[in-house]
């Protein structure tokens, strides 16, 4: 393993650029140069980054164990590690595509400038820390910080709804963000540990877990329900997704469904001894699935429908994870993949849609084919996609899921995953008909846009799709083998 | 367990759990605010309680480091070892001062938050803000 000095980077540079961006907000020019010439760095690292882990505080430790916690263990990594593997590189590389994507649709507004385009990069920064940091404290920061930048994401609409779902988002946020470091005090009183992987061996050597450390399990499960958007917070994440930009919607759905996976592998890694904590992720995701896909078809907003899609597959990712199997987890990690990219192409046209009618009420809409043709179609092959139809790359993962669900002697998850496919497509291809092929319209499209952009993005987006479904092995074996050597 | 510890953690408990109370049954939206930050302060006397160790030294201290400090100076310092068997555990501490930074910045932006609802409400009832959020859109 490597000691690579380019990890922190992944970190550092987005929150470089964050400042730069801030510092220069209002002066739209110098904004748009440090945020193209930033967009170009934050896509490179991850790919020219060699695989390995950085310790901020030197060196590997192989002496024996701080007298605190009265085990012995080798190889303690002291202090802050990073770690980054082939599924961190996925990860990564796909958040930098996508908040590129957004960067470079923000800085097209004139409206929005250095301060907007900052708070991108910030919670660019700290999703990166989460999917790297291999310690519970980077882990508890930076899920603050992204709850805020998330939080000043969605009050740069300076809408009164985006205000009311941003103060809730930061109670909830503030009981949440308290429950983790509770649970986190909690570990620290019993084995005296933060990294992950020196309490992952602590937890095997010491045996069955003691009544404090099951109450820091339980904390901890309590945080990861809200960061990842799942029951009960599920109504909290899709009010900040249906009030923010759709574009900025696209890139805090995928930030919520890495920050899932992340997070459920880290519980999973280091209480794996602990099989009540599958069956309560399971439980909670069995939950998000139904609630999320049944109000996705009750909506009459594209924003709002989208919203309550996006929960509703996270739903699935978690299910994937909760089952518990590699072969489960790896799926549910293939399908956080494959559906963050699909919904992002669904808020980008959303996202068009606004810009162009003013509006994403479905029944002021209509005759948009004659309008946009191109995303029409796009939209189109964007539902199919997320319903899981071949040769698209939902199909893959959600094949896998049903498989993996059988295989764990849950036949009945498998129908679970069919039917919520059939309903995210009635949902979807209902607003698709209600936009693009319903006679008559009460909103005319606004000439002056173009959208040439949200074209060129969601173009490449569907071809991704497109490839991943086509060649799956690609994403899908790293993930495997990653899931495998972890041991979860 | 020290009584210093049993007198903090139970004084924790009361202050997260008055600070649920207040996020959960509190109609006024500055109240919710102070209860969500009453929690983080419960959380961090619950670390503070973790890190104390009774008589044991602090690592912080640093007196011994002024401008005129001489190599004489330092000829007491106790050994590595020595000094790691007495100090005080301070990584909770080091969660601490975190959590006091972020705690500060998310308080703000629920402050400021809680201001821009009032100019627009000119009311701090959170029932009478939120029951208009249908009619918003």
């Amino acid at each position: 393993m490597f000691n690579s000095t380019l990890i922190p980077l992944m970190v550092v540079f987005p929150l470089i650029a964050a400042v730069l961006v801030n510092f220069m907000h209002q002066k739209d020019r110098s904004v748009k140069i440090i945020a193209i010439v930033s967009s170009i760095v934050v896509i490179l690292v991850p790919l020219m980054t060699l695989y390995g882990v950085h310790l901020f505080s030197g060196h590997i430790r192989t002496e024996s164990f701080p007298e605190i916690s009265k085990l012995l263990i080798p190889d303690v990594y002291m202090g802050i590690v990073y770690s980054y593997g082939a599924l961190q590189k996925i990860l990564l590389a796909l958040l930098t595509v996508v908040t590129v994507f957004v960067v470079m649709l923000s800085i097209n507004r004139k409206l929005i400038s250095g301060v907007y385009v900052a708070m991108i990069f910030i919670s660019l920064a700290s999703v990166s820390a989460i999917i790297l940091a291999d310690d519970f404290f980077n882990f508890f920061v930076f899920t603050e910080v992204l709850t805020v930048a998330q939080a000043a994401l969605v009050i740069a609409v300076k809408e009164t709804k985006s205000h009311k779902a941003a103060f809730k988002y930061m109670i909830f946020g503030n009981i949440s963000g308290g429950s983790i470091l509770l649970g986190i005090a909690l570990l620290i009183g019993v084995y005296g540990l933060l990294n992950m992987t020196d309490l992952s061996n602590a937890i095997k050597a010491g045996g069955a877990l003691q009544p404090v450390a099951l109450t820091a399990v339980a904390l901890i499960t309590v945080g990861w329900l809200y960061e990842s958007g799942l029951f009960p917070f599920h109504i909290v994440k899709s009010n900040m997704y249906e009030n923010a930009l759709p574009e900025t919607a696209a890139l805090l759905q995928l930030q919520s469904k890495f920050v899932l996976v992340a997070m459920s592998i880290a519980l999973l890694r280091i209480f794996s001894g602990y099989p009540l904590l599958k069956s309560v992720m399971l439980g909670f995701a069995i939950f998000t699935v139904v609630i999320g896909s049944v109000m996705g078809l009750q909506q009459t907003d594209l924003r709002k429908l989208l919203s309550f899609v996006a929960v509703g597959q996270a739903g699935l990712v978690a299910m994937g994870i909760g089952l518990g199997t590699p072969f489960s987890i790896s799926a549910g990690v293939f399908h956080a993949i494959n559906d963050v990219l699909s919904m992002a192409i669904l808020f980008f046209v959303a996202g068009f849609i606004l810009e162009s009618y003013k509006t994403t009420k479905l029944d002021q809409l209509g005759e948009g084919l004659q309008k946009a043709p191109l995303v029409g179609l796009i939209m189109l092959l964007a539902t199919l996609a997320i319903s899981g139809v071949p040769p698209f790359n939902s199909y893959q993962s959600e094949f896998r899921l049903i498989q993996s669900a059988v295989q764990a002697g849950y036949p009945e998850l498998g129908i679970l995953v069919i039917l919520l496919s059939v309903a995210t497509f009635v949902a979807i291809i209902k607003a698709f008909y209600m936009i693009f092929m319903k006679p008559g319209t009460n909103t005319q499209a606004d000439p002056k846009v173009r959208g040439t952009m949200h074209k060129t993005i969601i173009v490449i987006l569907i071809v991704m799709c497109l490839f991943i479904g086509l060649f799956p092995n690609i994403i899908y074996d790293p993930i495997y083998n990653v899931i495998v050597a972890l041991g979860v | 367990m020290e009584p210093f510890q049993v007198g903090a953690f139970l004084t924790a408990g009361i202050l997260v759990i008055t600070g649920l109370w207040a996020v959960i049954m509190m109609d006024n939206m500055l109240k919710k605010v102070i209860g969500a930050n009453l929690i983080g302060d419960g959380v961090n006397l619950v670390l503070i309680g973790i890190g104390y160790r009774p008589g044991g030294l602090v690592p912080e201290v640093t007196h011994h480091f002024h401008a005129t400090a001489v190599p004489s100076s330092f000829s007491h310092f106790l050994a590595f070892n020595e000094f790691a068997n007495q100090a005080s555990y301070s990584l909770p501490f080091a969660l601490v001062l975190t959590n006091i930074v972020i705690g500060a910045s998310t308080l703000s932006v629920m402050l400021a938050l809680s201001v821009v609802l009032y100019h627009k409400y000119h009311t701090l009832s959170v029932q009478k803000i939120f029951e208009g959020m249908e009619e918003d859109d």
